[in-house]
């Protein structure tokens, strides 16, 4: 009798113990959401938007995976660990590749910013040398709005630029870019122009 | 031997109903909605790569609630006795993500492909607009107010041609709107201001005529 009782005992602390044998790794997970967290600061969704979307994706995989082990009668996470380990692989990777973009922008906007400034001077030094008269007087006083809506662009830029929204400010400096270098042109050819 | 006979019963009894036990709680354990939440997630992300969160952005919103929702239930059912988990509310909310999702991404490529056709009409229409400006009336006595609307609607113009060429197609129709707003007010003044002038220069004309024959009786 006292060895049935053990046995059946015996049976069911087996069953308890299979059904509770997986644990979620719940520092893996802490730790992957720290690095996509760190990589959303690192403005991967604006530098690197592709990249980053798929590792959310991966993240919502994992949360599911982890909630059908746990609907589970015996839960097996093993699978899932080496996904986290992945995935968080990644999430480092995306911030990192985060950080490189935006240097790259970064360094693409102080290259434009230091052009249109050389542009911007040119373009004063031309104005001073361009054919008057008086249709001539209306022209430049157009150029002259616009070189002031350029160097109006160049501060909004320069602003954008101050706050770390580099994306922005390369935009804003591009088109300003191309309507100085326009001038300029107009501006060469009117005094090509005069000299013929 | 009679009690070797009753213990080899007793093993082989407990070595069968062991696992019966187990397959049948296996059976009656209430199954997770593992397939429907997998579809959830794909489309989800189907809509994401389809830039849903940009161009469809309420729809995007719900398919993204609705998972969420499905998330949160599923979790909760989770805290439950294994036994008495019900996740009916988990596949309605599952199902609505999805559904919510091919509708946001079938949107978001609607909306991609006319906007992308409306900005590209209106930058061309706008290329038009700023050429007569710059053929009629660079050299044409404008108002300080005017230049400086000119001005701005051209600078617009050109970042929403940048922003149009990297595929901010949402950003460039707002840079669009402003720029076509500018340019377009600003033409129609200096065309009304140019058509005045020219209403006006037959009497010009005739009041010139009359000066010179009046000098002429002197």
């Amino acid at each position: 009798m006292k060895n049935k009782v053990l046995m059946g005992l015996a049976a069911i602390a087996m069953v308890a113990f299979l059904s509770s044998c997986g644990k979620v790794p719940q520092a893996k997970v802490d730790a992957t959401n720290t690095a996509i967290a760190a990589a959303q600061t690192a403005e991967a969704a604006v530098y690197v938007p592709a990249e980053f979307a798929a590792v959310q994706d991966s993240m919502k995989a994992i949360n599911a995976a982890i909630e059908v082990q746990k609907s589970k009668l015996f839960k097996k996470f093993g699978p899932i660990e080496l996904k986290l380990d992945e995935t968080l692989a990644a999430a480092n990777k995306v911030a990192t590749d985060a950080v490189a973009k935006k240097e790259e922008v970064k360094k693409e906007t102080e290259a434009l910013m230091t052009e249109i400034k050389g542009v911007i001077e040119e373009n004063g030094t031309l104005m001073k040398k361009a054919p008057r008269g008086k249709e001539g007087a209306a022209v430049l006083e157009q150029m002259k709005t616009e070189m002031a809506t350029i160097e109006a662009s160049v501060v909004e830029a320069q602003g954008s630029y101050d706050k770390g929204a580099y994306m922005d400010a390369l935009n804003k400096v591009k088109a300003a870019k191309e309507r100085a270098v326009a001038i300029n042109t107009e501006l060469k050819d009117a005094i090509a122009k005069v000299k013929r | 031997m009679r009690k070797r006979w009753r213990d080899l019963i007793i093993v082989i009894a407990v070595a069968v109903s062991v696992p019966l036990i187990i397959m049948i709680l296996i059976r009656i354990t209430p199954s997770p909605p593992e397939a429907e939440m997998e579809n959830a997630i794909l489309q989800l992300s189907k809509a994401g790569t389809k830039r849903a969160d940009t161009y469809s952005k309420k729809l995007y919103t719900e398919a993204k609630i609705f998972y969420d929702s499905a998330m949160v239930n599923w979790q909760k059912e989770n805290k439950r006795f294994i036994f008495f988990r019900d996740y009916q509310k988990v596949l309605k909310f599952a199902e609505l993500s999805s559904k919510k999702s091919t509708q946001a991404a079938d949107n978001s490529v609607v909306s991609t492909i006319n906007l992308k056709k409306t900005n590209s009409e209106k930058i061309d229409s706008l290329d038009i607009i700023v050429a007569a400006i710059n053929k009629y009336f660079n050299d044409y006595p404008l108002s300080a107010e005017t230049r400086s609307r000119i001005s701005r609607g051209k600078m617009l113009l050109e970042e929403a041609r940048i922003t149009y060429k990297k595929g901010e197609y949402l950003k460039s129709n707002r840079k669009l709107t402003d720029a076509e707003y500018l340019l377009t007010t600003s033409y129609d003044n200096a065309l009304a201001n140019l058509k005045s002038y020219f209403d006006s220069y037959p009497l010009w004309k005739k009041w010139v005529n009359a000066t010179i024959k009046e000098s002429e009786k002197w």
